[in-house]
């Protein structure tokens, strides 16, 4: 068997894990990386007090956070999205598959950040969004195009981010 | 009383229809969700994943069957929403290529060594 024949057999094997390995790591970077700006889904929904949701609840808003009161991650993230509310921030709770007390007492607990908070029970509107989990938060413009999502909790390296997206 | 079974046949005919429009759909439902990824559990599909949002997914595809969506259009939806990644059966194109064609090179390499080593020719 000659040199580059032996060579070929030790570094293929390799080759093909350096490749499965390099696929397996930037996964996660592909799964976030095909965002594209879109427009809001079309929705008609409760708020947490069971009065329908108008679309123009929407209108100035720049931020929408989906929640849950069993998230933890979002307890986390929930002084964070009270100080953007104090910022004059306009952000929408989009409540994922909750209950509803639970949702009440989280939120008179906490404190409420939501300009408008809407119960998407079946979690269909946090899927025609495109979440992917919760907490997520997505930045729309004037005209309710989503110009970004945050996957997890937003923080102040975020708002630097957000800033700039609503310049 | 020939009328009365014509009556009943047409009844029955009437609900085999809807039946069968129903079956279809679920049908077609199971097939989508076994193609797209569960978002957020590891190389399981919406199908066969309880998570909850998995189980939104496959209501989100049911309401898109029900407003008679066809299958692509379901596909491209959701590629729409989540990207390629969403899909278990990813498209040719330049970020894909090298994923269909490196079996295909390995499959010609491991002929090439076979052919080489067993001296192919000569038997």
């Amino acid at each position: 068997m000659n040199m580059f024949l032996r060579s070929l057999i030790v570094l293929l094997p390799v080759l093909i894990l350096v490749f499965f390995a390099k696929i397996l790591l930037v996964d996660d970077e592909i799964k976030f990386k095909d965002f594209e700006s879109k427009n809001f889904p079309e929705f008609s929904l409760n708020d947490l007090n069971g009065d329908p949701v108008r679309a123009q609840s929407l209108d100035g808003i720049k931020l929408v956070n989906v929640w849950a009161s069993w998230c933890i991650t979002c307890l986390v993230e929930h002084p964070f999205l009270t100080k953007l509310s104090g910022q004059n921030f306009k952000i929408i709770g989009l409540n994922y598959k909750d209950d509803l007390n639970n949702a009440k007492k989280f939120i008179n607990e906490m404190g409420n950040p939501y300009s408008e908070i809407i119960i998407d029970n079946d979690g269909t509107i946090s899927i025609e969004l495109g979440a992917y989990g919760i907490p997520e938060t997505f930045i729309i413009d004037k005209n309710k195009i989503i110009l970004k999502k945050f996957v997890g909790p937003i923080n102040d390296q975020s708002l630097k981010e957000i800033e700039s997206l609503l310049k | 009383m020939n009328y009365l079974k014509f009556i009943i046949l047409i009844i029955f005919c009437f609900f085999s229809f809807f039946a069968n429009a129903e079956n279809s759909n679920n049908e077609l439902l199971n097939k989508i969700s076994k193609n797209i990824r569960c978002l957020i559990c590891q190389g399981q599909s919406v199908y066969d994943s309880q998570s909850d949002f998995a189980v939104s997914m496959k209501l989100v595809i049911k309401k898109k069957l029900e407003e008679g969506s066809s299958e692509s259009q379901i596909y491209e939806y959701l590629k729409n929403q989540y990207g390629e990644w969403i899909t278990y059966d990813p498209e040719f194109n330049k970020n894909t290529f090298f994923l269909w064609l490196f079996p295909i090179f390995i499959f010609v390499i491991g002929v090439w060594l076979i052919i080489r080593k067993t001296n192919f020719y000569k038997l």
